[in-house]
């Protein structure tokens, strides 16, 4: 497999613009700007490429739904707003090879006529921003971004825009309400944001990680990326693996590699003593899966399987160390918090959650409690605005059926007896916070 | 057009509404919280949630958001049936979790929409038994009070105020389950429309202050469709009264004038009638007596002066107490006049006359590009609403004014050039240069240039700013729009609630007749009635003091005018009668009373004790007189029919067309303003609390400050004011000498003064002063 | 014949039988019978434990009141407690059903045991607060209403009740 965002990661620092391009950066837009764009869209249908950010949407068909005569200007949105827990993928190549994000973005651009593209970034990852906006300027100096790149009649500017903060500018139209400097509420879907975006202009989102693929695949060809994969799938994946293992840390896969293989091998495997209960493949929000699936590709359709899904491939391991209920619980602290408090389904459902849950681990609870957290799942899930409270209880929802019998030994024995618990864990009484 | 099934019910839709807009005006029952007819949908309550069938086999049906779907042809939801009712049920108690328990202490139960909603999804059992969130109450003026615990987060008020309103002052912060609704520092609303926060909030997050004083439930109140009288527009309230007072105001919806909206003034300025002056009780030479015994007396008086009586009305009293008082002065031989200044009757009846197809407050709202000439929001508030609407959808808005106005402050942010800041004097000049067929002038150039043929442009100017001169440029300015193919409504907000009724009155009762029988000695006895003619911006009427033996006056605030009075009878206010009054458009609308003063008298009661007329043959005679006058059969008071303008007022724009004065070495005179005060409610204790400016201070351009030579060191006297015959006039603020207050927004060449001012000095609006005859004095201390 | 004489003596020894029988009556008014708890006689505004006023005059009992005898104008005091400046009850048309006792929220209107309270002039009938109020807190010893609702009040502010968190602090931009 060929190294893709990881392949200059080995230089002791980011390369600034000639040495990137002396180790083979910007060689594909040779093969890109001038090129009927026609094609290379088809190409990147083709290829099968689908998003990394964790819904996994062919990029491809996503932006073929662009109207060939959608009016100006066009913008493209790079998402390098990685909030999602246990996710930590977007940061390595923004700090270490800038250059490799401008050229993922030139190719990206070039293909949907966009005329401004932003790279919205997490606001805690400044110092991140300054070196990328460093690089832009050394593109910019280059000629590879302005007026009439290559002479092909098409224009590009790049801004490098720094979030505020908070976990929802991640959703892709929150992301665009921050851009305009709106409160970062979702907005409604339709009008879609390819029909009506940034300032009602035609917009993409992706993610960075997709947008770095785009200019190898064209480079490189069709059958070189599936060849990167494994196990059916195509292409590679930076997987990152977080919690109780020995070596935790990225590392740049194919796809469709196991579970076992990541956690046991890249990953080093757990700590001394320490037994696997479950895991969640792509990051808080996805589903638990088990020891029993290790064995499953981590590719698209691979978690699907048993009811998760890979989102952006970020494992947290989950040993025996901990309360399963305690991790839930931790996991809805850190999603109420960062609800935008738009909806009221997230807004005051996922506090209510939350206390279900809680009761759990004091021992305040009973039978009608779980068909209550059952039945508060179940009618969030379908009636919220954007897509945060589903992703918010993915864990919770497949918790409950996967520990179910854990559910019920906290019934009975009055609360949680799990070594690790102790009262300051119950948030129950606690009158801070949600 | 089409139509869906909700629980195999057929509803009809027009193309554009969404589900949930389509279902409410069926008359059913859906739920809702954040959805409101005028703020759009938001999505955010979740509590419209309906399940959608599916259409296909195999598919499954789907929980939509009604507020937010496209109705279309053939859809069929479930409403009652299915799983919304639990997902509903979910939405009402995820609000319970954080909703406080205060119900019992709360001024909204029983008109909440929250307890409305939580018996129509049936919820009755909260689960959650963790801890509520709380917040600190913020303080927000004299009028609204804030409880913000009650809050549900539908956005709607924000909504309201900075989308619709285009408020700044108040906003969203925080975020998650702490969102909350806040100014961003403590103290009163800046915007005119903050009342509206009270109907728009679904819960009791927003209250009213001045309700709350005087609290009664809402189901026992006496409540009745009503028009304001504070305002030329005559916008829909509806009146809550209890126990012989006035409790709390809210609009009543209409699809004619008003739609959901009122203006602060509206709201909290009909509480005059609450003020602790307020002449409740009959006195003669302030001696209390029962009604019968007053009426006697005047009886008695009048029939002793036939011949020598004057009745005086004013625009703020409606069509019914005009024609009441017209046929008293009849009987008696005397003369009656509707307005107290004849130069406001000519002014308003010239505007009337000169308005073009005068547009509604939809009309406004919905045109293409906008000039406002005057203090549009403090004369009529709820058509610098409508004018906002425009300014929303980003078309182009001209304003020229010389007193400040809160609608320029909005223009200003976005568009500094499309402000015009001159003196009324030199006001015809300039609305002559925004014709488009001039070129290269130095204000106004094209002003609508990009706008295509067919669009259309409203005018609106402020009658009691204008002179008749720069009323005939408007009505030229229309002329000129329409040679470019646009098309233009004109229309002019006027002083007084009722002010067309009493011009389309004055034309056989016309104000210089009685005023000119007073001066010359032949009118001993006058009655007042709703009007201020010893107060307010009548220099003209004080000297004829002395030649009054008699004064009665029949009123409901205690003026000035009733402070002198001889004889007193308390009048019952718009919302404790019936009446008829005319609007800025022309038209005709009737209110009843919404609740009774007991020991109030209408001028119809007056009629009826001193010459005998019944009721019944009162109304009667005034359905044909107002029928014979406005040549309209079949005549309606549901707001339905509007007056002919042009034809009702015909040549009577042609009146004193006072030469415009040239002179460069002249300051104007300007009416300093603000929405909340209008005639009567500038009584109302709790609005009047809020009132910008200062009395007895002369407001000015940092410009003009120089060039007079005034600083923060000195004084202004405005000296002597002359009357129309040049006499001069005593007044005792004439050799009184004003510190003065820099404010940009007053126009360069004027000085701004409040109505209290103006009264005390003598000056009348727009007067204009010679330079030479100022006198700047240095302040001591 | 002996059929005559057996029943009029009958008769007889029936009325003897009961002649000796203890007596149902009570002496009124030496002796008077106790009530149960839930008689419903005569009404009386409580206070709540901490000596302060219940009724925050909601309007509930009045608006329940079939008989339309209840008369209350409701104001609050400068702490911003809202109580009855005015509570009439015409007792001549009270029907004395209590369901002015189960609408109130607060606990405030009860009725008492008591039901020796007529009167020979039906203006003395009508009661004004200063006859209804009583200085304990009747039935329902720990009842405050105020301490589960969400308003403040003299010496509980926003945030104090046990189910309450305190107030957010609406100047962090932590989330």
């Amino acid at each position: 497999m060929d190294k893709i965002l990881s392949r200059n990661f080995h230089h002791p620092h980011p390369l600034n613009i000639d040495e990137y391009q002396q180790a083979g950066g910007y060689r594909s837009l040779d093969s890109i700007i001038g090129q009927p764009r026609k094609e290379l869209l088809a190409t990147l249908k083709n290829s099968g490429l689908r998003g990394c950010g964790g819904a996994g949407f062919s990029t491809g068909l996503k932006w073929s739904f662009k109207a060939p005569d959608a009016p100006h200007p066009v913008y493209l949105v790079v998402n390098l707003d990685e909030a999602e827990p246990g996710s930590f993928k977007d940061r390595q190549v923004l700090y270490r090879d800038p250059h490799t994000i401008i050229e993922g973005v030139i190719a990206s651009s070039y293909i949907l006529e966009a005329d401004k593209a932003f790279i919205f970034i997490r606001g805690e990852y400044r110092k991140g921003a300054q070196g990328l906006e460093a690089a832009v300027n050394e593109a910019k100096a280059a000629g590879l971004l302005g007026y009439n790149i290559r002479n092909s009649g098409w224009n590009l500017e790049i801004d490098v825009h720094l979030s505020a903060g908070r976990y929802i500018c991640g959703e892709e139209t929150a992301l665009l309400n921050a851009i305009e400097g709106y409160r970062a509420n979702p907005r409604a879907k339709p009008p879609f944001p390819i029909a009506k975006g940034l300032w009602g202009s035609p917009t993409i989102v992706n993610n960075v990680e997709t947008i770095c693929h785009v200019p190898f695949i064209l480079h490189k060809g069709i059958e070189w990326f599936q060849n990167q994969g494994t196990n059916g799938a195509y292409g590679s994946h930076i997987f990152q693996v977080s919690g109780p293992v020995k070596n935790p840390g990225f590392f740049e896969l194919p796809l469709g590699t196991t579970a076992r293989e990541i956690i046991y091998e890249h990953a080093g495997g757990l700590l001394e003593g320490r037994e696997l209960i479950g895991f969640l493949p792509g990051g808080a929000s996805t589903q638990f899966m088990l020891p029993k699936d290790l064995d499953i590709p981590m590719h698209w359709d691979g978690p699907p399987t048993v009811g998760a899904r890979l989102g952006t491939g970020g494992i947290i391991v989950m040993d025996d160390s901990l309360c399963p209920i305690d991790f839930m619980i931790n996991l809805m602290q850190f999603f109420t918090r960062e609800s935008c408090g738009f909806c009221t389904p997230c807004r005051d459902g996922l506090p209510f959650v939350k206390y279900q849950l809680e009761k759990f681990e004091t021992g305040e609870a009973d039978m009608t409690d779980i068909d209550t957290l059952r039945e508060l799942c179940d009618i969030i899930y379908p009636n919220t605005f954007c897509a945060f409270a589903p992703g918010a209880l993915m864990p919770i929802k497949s918790g409950m059926d996967k520990f179910e019998t854990l559910f019920h030994q906290h019934i009975d024995n009055h609360g949680c007896t799990h070594p690790s618990h102790t009262p300051s864990t119950d948030a129950i009484n606690n009158k801070v916070d949600c | 057009m089409g139509k869906f099934y909700i629980d195999d019910q057929e509803v009809n839709f027009e193309p554009g509404q969404n589900v949930l807009q389509a279902a409410l005006k069926a008359g059913i029952n859906a739920p809702y919280f954040c959805y409101h007819e005028a703020l759009g949908s938001a999505g955010a309550c979740r509590m419209c949630t309906m399940e959608l069938e599916p259409t296909k086999e195999g598919e499954n049906s789907r929980l939509v958001v009604t507020c937010l779907q496209a109705a279309q042809d053939g859809q069929r939801y479930r409403l009652n049936k299915g799983i919304g009712d639990h997902v509903r049920q979910g939405v009402v108690e995820y609000y319970m979790t954080r909703h406080p328990h205060d119900c019992p202490v709360c001024d909204e139960a029983g008109d909440c929409q929250l307890q409305d909603m939580t018996i129509l999804s049936h919820h009755t059992y909260r689960r959650f038994k963790g801890a509520k969130r709380t917040y600190m109450d913020q303080p927000m003026g004299p009028l609204i009070y804030n409880t913000a615990n009650r809050c549900i987060t539908c956005y709607r008020c924000t909504r309201f105020y900075q989308d619709y309103a285009l408020g700044d002052d108040f906003g969203v912060y925080a975020s998650g389950n702490r969102t909350t609704f806040r100014r961003s520092e403590e103290g009163h609303f800046d915007s005119p429309f903050s009342g509206n926060l009270i109907d728009v909030c679904p819960t009791g997050t927003f209250t009213d202050k001045v309700f709350r004083r005087k609290f009664s439930r809402t189901w026992q109140l006496e409540k009745n469709e009503s028009i304001c009288g504070h305002c030329s527009v005559g916008c829909h309230t509806e009146p809550g009264g209890r126990d012989n007072s006035l409790r709390r105001v809210h609009p009543f919806p209409n699809t004619k004038v008003n739609a959901h909206f009122i203006c602060d003034r509206g709201r909290f300025g009909e509480h005059f009638s609450e003020a602790n002056d307020r002449p409740l009780s009959a006195q003669i030479n302030g001696v209390v007596v029962d009604n019968q015994k007053a009426l006697d007396h005047i009886k008695d008086i009048l029939t002793k002066s036939a011949g020598r009586i004057g009745i005086l009305s004013s625009p703020d009293e409606d069509v019914s107490c005009h024609y009441a008082l017209a046929n008293i002065a009849e009987h008696f031989n005397g003369l009656f006049s509707p307005f107290v200044m004849p130069q406001t009757e000519d002014r308003t009846a010239a505007a009337l006359a000169l308005s073009r197809n005068t547009p509604s407050l939809t009309d406004i709202e919905t045109a293409d590009g906008a000039i406002i000439v005057g203090a549009l929001t403090e004369t009529a508030p709820m058509m610098d609403l409508a004018v906002r609407q425009l300014i929303k959808a980003g078309k182009t808005v001209h304003m020229l004014h010389a007193s400040p106005t809160l609608l320029a402050d909005i223009v200003r942010k976005q568009h500094p050039d499309q402000i015009h800041q001159a003196a009324p004097k030199n006001w015809a000049q300039i609305i002559s240069s925004f014709d488009a067929s001039h070129e290269a002038e130095e204000m106004g150039p094209n002003l609508f240039a990009n706008l295509d043929t067919g669009k259309r442009i409203i005018i609106l100017g402020v009658a009691v700013e204008m002179d008749i001169a720069s009323m005939h440029a408007l009505h030229d300015l229309c002329q000129a729009f329409e040679n470019k193919q646009l098309t233009v409504q004109l229309g002019f907000a006027l002083n007084g609630a009722n002010a067309t009724g009493s011009a389309m009155i004055s034309a056989q009762y016309p104000s210089k007749q009685l005023l000119d029988a007073v001066r010359k000695k032949e009118i001993d006895t006058l009655m007042v009635c709703g009007a201020d003619p010893f107060g307010f911006g009548a220099a003209d009427w004080l000297p004829a003091r002395e030649h009054i033996k008699q004064l009665i006056v029949f009123d409901n605030v205690n003026s000035p005018t009733l402070q002198i009075a001889d004889v007193i009878l308390p009048h019952a206010t718009w919302s404790e009668r019936r009446g008829i009054s005319i609007n800025y458009e022309g038209r005709i609308q009737g209110f009843n009373h919404a609740y009774q003063r007991a020991g109030t008298l209408t001028a119809v009661n007056l009629a009826t004790a001193l010459i005998g007329i019944s009721a019944n043959n009162f109304y009667e005679q005034q359905h044909n007189n107002i029928e014979t006058l406005t040549g309209l059969n079949e005549l309606h008071y549901n707001g339905c029919q509007c007056l002919n303008l042009h034809t009702q007022f015909e040549g009577r724009a042609e009146a004193n067309q006072v030469s415009i004065d040239t002179n460069k070495d002249s300051v104007q005179v300007v009416r300093l303003t603000w929405h909340g005060g209008s005639n009567k409610a500038s009584y109302a204790t709790a609005l009047a609390s809020i009132k910008p400016w200062k009395d007895n201070i002369i407001y000015l351009h940092p410009d003009t400050a120089k060039r007079l030579q005034l600083n923060a060191e000195t004084k202004l006297k405005l000296g002597n004011p002359t009357n129309a015959n040049d006499n001069p006039i005593n007044r005792s603020g004439m050799d009184q000498a004003f510190p003065i207050i820099l404010n940009d927004n007053v126009a360069v060449d004027c000085l701004a003064l409040t109505r209290t001012t103006l009264h005390h000095v003598g000056h009348l609006v727009n007067a204009i002063i010679p330079i030479d005859k100022l006198s700047i004095i240095a302040k001591e201390g | 014949m002996y059929k005559l004489i057996q029943e009029i003596f009958g008769g007889f020894i029936v009325t003897l039988k009961h002649a000796f029988r203890p007596r149902d009556t009570i002496q009124y008014p030496e002796q008077r019978k106790a009530r149960s708890e839930r008689f419903r006689g005569r009404i009386v505004l409580t206070k709540d434990p901490d000596g302060q006023e219940r009724c925050v005059s909601c309007y509930l009992c009045s608006s329940v009141c079939p008989v339309d005898c209840i008369d209350i104008q409701g104001t609050e005091d400068e702490n911003e407690r809202r109580y009855p400046a005015k509570f009439d009850i015409n007792f001549s048309r009270c029907i004395l059903c209590g369901l002015c006792e189960e609408a109130c929220p607060t606990l405030a209107i009860q009725l008492t045991q008591d039901y020796e309270f007529c009167s020979t002039n039906r203006e003395k009938l009508l009661y004004h607060k200063e006859d209804l109020l009583i200085d304990g807190t009747g039935k329902h010893p720990d009842y405050s209403f105020y301490h589960h609702a969400g308003v403040p009040i003299k010496g509980k502010a926003i945030g104090d009740n046990p189910d309450e968190q305190k107030p957010v602090d609406v100047y962090t931009n932590l989330p």
